[in-house]
């Protein structure tokens, strides 16, 4: 009787930079890295609106340097990584989220035109009453 | 990576799935109005002054909403982390590192809760 050997784990062996060799590796990569930047933005926000416990001046201060070109370029990039995870999204929402009515389905480009227009919506009615 | 044993698999994909929908429904309006819509010109300062962020604070559903819209993201974020650190070939670490990523989001949760509660 032989004794049996736990198999060893088997680990295929990936070149860290795959995700470089194909262009649609490549947009994959940028939306998984997308999160990376929401999360860095909503939480210098979270940081800017603590710093009211502050007082005004601390306040008034911080506002003004999120104002300086890195800031300003950092809002950019992530505003634009933003749009892009929201793009992608939407996309993957099409797929996700079937609407069949009786026998029949919604083309899948529908779900995602009425989630763009859902985002129209929200983001106009958040700006409405932001500046109103 | 045995996600059959793990029975609290389904609920950080769900974690993750809901800060999907707020990171694209809310962050890029309100990226765009905390960050570049004063510098472009577009907002007056004074709306994102600290007697108007003050005023805003006490309506309790804008606390609410800015609950959901940070700590969300959080999750959302911890979850592609993990993965992408899988995909780019890092195996586990002695902690693993489900406990890391999702360990920050609660930290993250526990924080912005103190803050919003207690502190503004």
């Amino acid at each position: 009787m032989s004794e049996r050997r736990e198999p060893r784990s088997f680990y295929p062996t990936i070149s860290p930079t795959w995700w470089l060799k194909k262009r649609s590796y490549f947009m994959f990569m940028m939306r998984e890295l997308s999160s990376v930047f929401v999360a860095a933005f909503v939480l210098l926000f979270m940081y800017e609106l603590f710093l009211l416990s502050k007082g005004p001046e601390t306040f008034n201060l911080f506002q003004e340097s999120l104002r300086r070109p890195l800031f300003l370029l950092f809002y950019a990039i992530a505003l634009i990584f933003a749009i892009y995870h929201t793009i992608t999204w939407f996309g993957v929402l099409s797929r996700i989220q079937v609407v069949r009515i009786g026998s029949w389905t919604l083309p899948p480009i529908f779900v995602t035109l009425s989630a763009f227009g859902a985002w129209f919506a929200i983001s106009a009615a958040v700006a409405w009453y932001f500046v109103k | 990576m045995n996600y059959q044993k793990n029975k609290t698999e389904p609920f950080w994909w769900g974690m993750f799935s809901a800060g999907g929908v707020i990171a694209a429904l809310l962050v890029p309006v309100t990226l765009f109005l905390d960050g570049l819509a004063v510098p472009l010109g577009l907002m007056d300062e004074g709306m994102v002054s600290y007697e108007r962020w003050q005023a805003l604070m006490s309506v309790p559903w804008i606390k609410l909403y800015l609950f959901v819209l940070v700590v969300l993201p959080l999750y959302h974020a911890a979850h592609r982390i993990r993965f992408s650190l899988y995909e780019l070939g890092m195996r586990e670490f002695r902690i693993s590192m489900d406990v890391i990523c999702y360990g920050a989001a609660v930290v993250g949760t526990l924080a912005v809760g103190y803050v919003l509660v207690k502190v503004l």
